[in-house]
């Protein structure tokens, strides 16, 4: 059965972990779309249809999105600028990537570590040294993983679209 | 008529910073309000409200603070500041002389020989 403050909550949820809505206030878009969701019960519509039109209403997430942008400090813009330039993967390549980089690494480590060996010092030195390298291309990828989301921000006119 | 885009997004502060002016407001009935006042000509993606309203308390314009709806809610209000005032009587001069500059033009060429 249709829970109206449940999908509420949840759409809050996922707009803030698809990072279309960044450090939106999770309370002010709640009650935004309450407001939203009486105003269109108002005119007939059920609770489930209302609410599928006021989170419509509520997302077009590339306005959203690019209004957040201009909130960030030029730190953060820069970074997205990289990342823009970075490729992309869907969250299932990037588990596997991740695996394999892993892998790699670990890889790396124990070989390095056999080869110095009669320098246990400098042995210790690389290992810490491919292990902080390791940590870049990790959580770049973990971070593909994390964006799966029960709503998500789609396409260039970016409705957030119930999926 | 509807508003153009570009035009929708360089008015926005304006229009906030005069709609808090008459009292403190939030989000909902701020978007209520510019869709009243422009006849429903003027849209607001209602998501494109709440960053800049944002990005207004930032620069010290306006100040926020939570209260309670009707409903029994928790709501965020937003009120204009002392420095959002004077930037309004900023903007609204800019205006005034944008206004007035295409009311020049309007009676006839600007340019003389």
């Amino acid at each position: 059965m249709f829970d109206l403050n449940n999908e509420v909550k949840r759409w809050s949820r996922s707009v803030h972990r698809s990072r279309c809505g960044g450090r939106l206030d999770a309370a002010e878009l709640e009650d935004h779309l309450h407001c939203e969701i009486e105003a269109l019960q108002a005119t007939g519509l059920s609770e489930e249809e209302a609410f599928a039109k006021a989170t419509k209403n509520l997302g077009d997430a590339v306005a959203l999105a690019d209004e957040h942008f201009r909130n960030r400090s030029a730190f953060v813009r820069g970074l997205h600028g990289l990342d823009a330039k970075l490729p992309k993967f869907t969250a299932k390549q990037a588990g596997a990537l991740n695996i394999g980089v892993s892998l790699l690494f670990a890889g790396a480590i124990l070989l390095s570590a056999m080869m110095l060996k009669k320098d246990p010092d400098q042995a210790q030195m690389v290992s810490f040294l491919l292990i902080a390298l390791w940590f870049v291309p990790f959580s770049y990828l973990a971070s593909f993983e994390r964006r799966k989301s029960a709503y998500s921000c789609r396409g260039r006119k970016g409705i957030l679209k119930h999926v | 008529m509807t508003v153009a885009k570009d035009f929708v997004a360089a008015s926005a502060t304006p229009l906030i910073l005069s709609i808090l002016s008459h009292g403190d407001s939030y989000g909902y009935d701020i978007i209520q309000r510019v869709r009243e006042l422009s006849g429903g000509e003027m849209q607001w993606a209602d998501g494109m409200l709440y960053p800049i309203l944002h990005r207004l308390e930032k620069r010290g314009l306006i100040q926020s603070y939570w209260g309670t709806a009707e409903t029994g809610r928790k709501r965020k209000y937003y009120r204009l500041k002392k420095s959002g005032l004077e930037e309004l009587d900023a903007q609204r001069e800019s205006w005034r002389n944008l206004y007035a500059m295409l009311k020049k033009l309007e009676g006839g060429s600007a340019c003389s020989i």
